[in-house]
């Protein structure tokens, strides 16, 4: 109910049509009333047609199991598995500095164990690059980026908090997540999500393609020529996205064409894993680097990603 | 303890005593003691002291303290890392392109085939039913070739296979059409995903020990240094003394034996195999059935088989405890698998062990 009453509020609708539509998206798409009204799809203005082109967490979830043996999941799950094994394979990922967690990590620069607080400690203060990010694995969650600054270091999202070794090493010892992955922050550049699907040939292509700006804003990107559509970016509301500017709507992607062959050539490396969704960054300089992949299907909300997916879905 | 489960570690108390009694021929009592001494010294379930022999009364206070429960020793083990890194070890097409990207020497990985479909290594073509699987087999595999689980264990569901005419054979001598392993491989009922890989032979010098069709391959226990540096601490080559496409020892349930090899010498100690009423174990210095010596003889490729695992354990920090499968074959160490809950079963642990593993 609570989320009816919200996008009545955000929408300015009547009851009876918000709670029809999130009935219909329930049934027909397998939406939580909670994940369409983050997609905007509890807006009766939008056309039911339209909102039927978005894909559901739960339809991409399916879709995913569908073409992703399970048993083959933890790689494209697990950050430092993924750190670990990617480089192995030649993947173009950022410098790995090393894992860092309470029950263990180890120090990409030595070659060590990072066994206990001690050596975590030497660890962050003496071998983490000056730039450096730190992702929580397993999980989505955004990563922490961090700057050194005389014996510590400034927490760059975190409104420039200064932090000395211990005080970091203790805030990750007593977060929710219990490893984390370290890697070189290569710095400012394009983020972006590629989808790809390999069909029964053995063939991979990029099937869907999005761009992600400051703020949460995206836009999808068209994915034969690289051309960025209309941004936009989620309302402050939390009941979907609105119209957004910034991401260069009309441009090509610089060097797109690279970064499809990396997005493809890694998806051929991890075959028999049909669907992946690869987030990569386009730093000045450097060519296309694999941040990590994502075997759930992450959801991503645009009607482009629904008919990628349904198009999958048909071609498995 | 709710009453049922009180019940059941009573009835199980009851059994055990009265097999170790018979066994060793010592009182009931006196059996049930130190059964449930172990119990609550050592997490040791009553079947399982019971396998592992360390009930025997004979057996001196030191050698018995050096064993470890499965329980104790999972628990030790996940000081030595963060476990939850595990798919790395045990996902194991993750584990053997790993593998091959760094150059350690694995069995050659030709595809995959279970709910999902066939896919080839080699073309990277995927295929749905058991026509696809039939091609693959027919059209691009060697003569013989290994199917087994991706996230399998203890050897569970693994068919060595050599091609016979239009079907193939398995290790027990059954044959079956490419189509009638496909169903088999589709309906199993715990593992939906399959390997298919190189099958592998055993070194002739093994033949002395076992003339065996299957695969008997060298386990080895590293631990990695807090210095970086990896440590082999024990070892010990499995036997398939019961016959059929497993080596694994499996507390003493499967049949099967291992000797015990000197990780320093790389020579070999004793041969432990369980005892037929599966009351502890006979261990003996003489290959059974020719006689011949054991004891200081040398392991074949022991010197290849221990720099392939202290050369790989440093690509699976952060995690610090391994126990490593080495095929011992005519073209040299091969890595078959690792895993970082590796078993002790059988055996007690050497004090250099015991010793590194108190101080994680």
């Amino acid at each position: 109910m609570r989320v009816v009453a919200k996008a009545r509020r955000a929408h300015g609708a009547g009851r009876l049509r918000v709670t029809a539509r999130a009935r219909a998206l329930r049934v027909r798409g397998g939406w939580e009333p909670a994940d369409a009204l983050r997609a905007g799809l509890l807006d009766p203005r939008l056309p039911a047609a339209e909102a039927a082109r978005f894909a559901s967490p739960r339809a991409a979830r399916e879709l995913a199991r569908a073409l992703n043996p399970e048993e083959l999941m933890p790689l494209v799950r697990d950050r430092a598995l993924f750190a670990r094994f990617a480089p192995a394979l030649g993947l173009p990922v950022p410098r790995l500095a090393g894992l860092l967690g309470r029950a263990g990590g180890w120090s990409a620069v030595t070659g060590r164990p990072v066994a206990d607080r001690d050596d975590a400690l030497l660890f962050v203060a003496q071998e983490l690059p000056d730039r450096v990010v730190l992702l929580p694995s397993p999980g989505r969650d955004g990563g922490r980026a961090l700057r050194r600054e005389g014996t510590g270091f400034v927490d760059v999202g975190g409104g420039g908090r200064a932090l000395s070794p211990a005080q970091l090493v203790d805030e990750l010892w007593a977060g929710a997540h219990d490893l984390f992955v370290a890697h070189e922050d290569p710095g400012p550049g394009t983020a972006l999500r590629v989808t790809t699907f390999a069909g029964l040939g053995g063939d991979v292509r990029a099937v869907h393609a999005g761009i992600l700006g400051p703020g949460g804003a995206f836009a999808d990107v068209d994915v034969d020529s690289g051309t960025i559509g209309p941004a936009r970016t989620p309302r402050l509301d939390g009941a979907g996205s609105r119209p957004a500017r910034g991401l260069g709507e009309g441009t090509v992607v610089a060097r797109w064409r690279d970064a499809v062959a990396v997005a493809r050539d890694c998806a051929t490396r991890l075959l028999p894993r049909r669907a992946l969704m690869w987030d990569m960054t386009l730093v000045d300089g450097r060519g296309p680097l694999v941040l990590g992949a994502d075997g759930d299907l992450g959801p991503w909300p645009s009607p482009a990603f629904g008919d990628a997916l349904r198009a999958m879905g048909e071609g498995a | 303890m709710r009453p049922g489960a009180a019940l059941a570690e009573l009835a199980s108390l009851w059994r055990v005593s009265g097999r170790a009694a018979a066994g060793y021929g010592e009182p009931r009592l006196r059996a049930a003691r130190r059964a449930r001494r172990m119990r609550v010294e050592g997490a040791w379930t009553y079947e399982e002291a019971l396998a592992e022999g360390i009930l025997d009364p004979a057996l001196p206070d030191d050698v018995r303290r050096r064993h470890r429960s499965k329980h104790a020793r999972e628990e030790i083990q996940k000081r030595f890392g963060p476990y939850r890194l595990d798919a790395l070890t045990e996902e194991k097409l993750t584990f053997y392109r790993y593998c091959e990207a760094l150059g350690i020497p694995v069995p050659a990985l030709y595809g995959t085939v279970g709910d999902a479909g066939t896919w080839s290594a080699a073309t990277g073509r995927l295929a749905r039913g058991a026509e696809a699987f039939a091609r693959l087999v027919n059209d691009e595999l060697p003569p013989a070739f290994v199917v087994k689980p991706v996230d399998g264990y203890l050897g569970w569901s693994v068919h060595a296979l050599e091609r016979d005419g239009g079907l193939l054979r398995e290790a027990d001598g059954r044959a079956l059409s490419p189509e009638d392993l496909h169903a088999e491989l589709v309906a199993d009922p715990e593992f939906g995903l399959f390997l298919v890989q190189e099958r592998l032979y055993n070194h002739p010098a093994l033949e002395r020990l076992r003339a065996s069709p299957t695969l008997q391959s060298l386990r080895m226990v590293t631990l990695m240094g807090r210095d970086g540096v990896p440590r082999l601490m024990a070892a010990w080559l499995k036997v398939t003394l019961a016959g059929g496409a497993r080596d694994n020892y499996e507390g003493g349930t499967s049949g099967n034996g291992m000797i015990e090899i000197d990780p320093a010498a790389g020579r070999m100690r004793r041969l432990v195999f369980p005892r037929e009423d599966g009351v502890g174990t006979v261990q003996t210095t003489t290959v059974p059935g020719t006689g011949a010596p054991l004891a200081g003889e040398p392991t074949p490729l022991f010197d290849d088989a221990r720099r392939l695992v202290l050369d790989a354990a440093p690509h699976f920090l952060p995690i610090r405890s391994l126990g490593w499968d080495v095929a011992l074959t005519p073209d040299g160490a091969r890595l078959i698998e690792t895993n970082n809950f590796w078993g002790h079963a059988g055996l007690p642990m050497n004090p250099e062990l015991v010793e590194a593993l108190a101080r994680p």
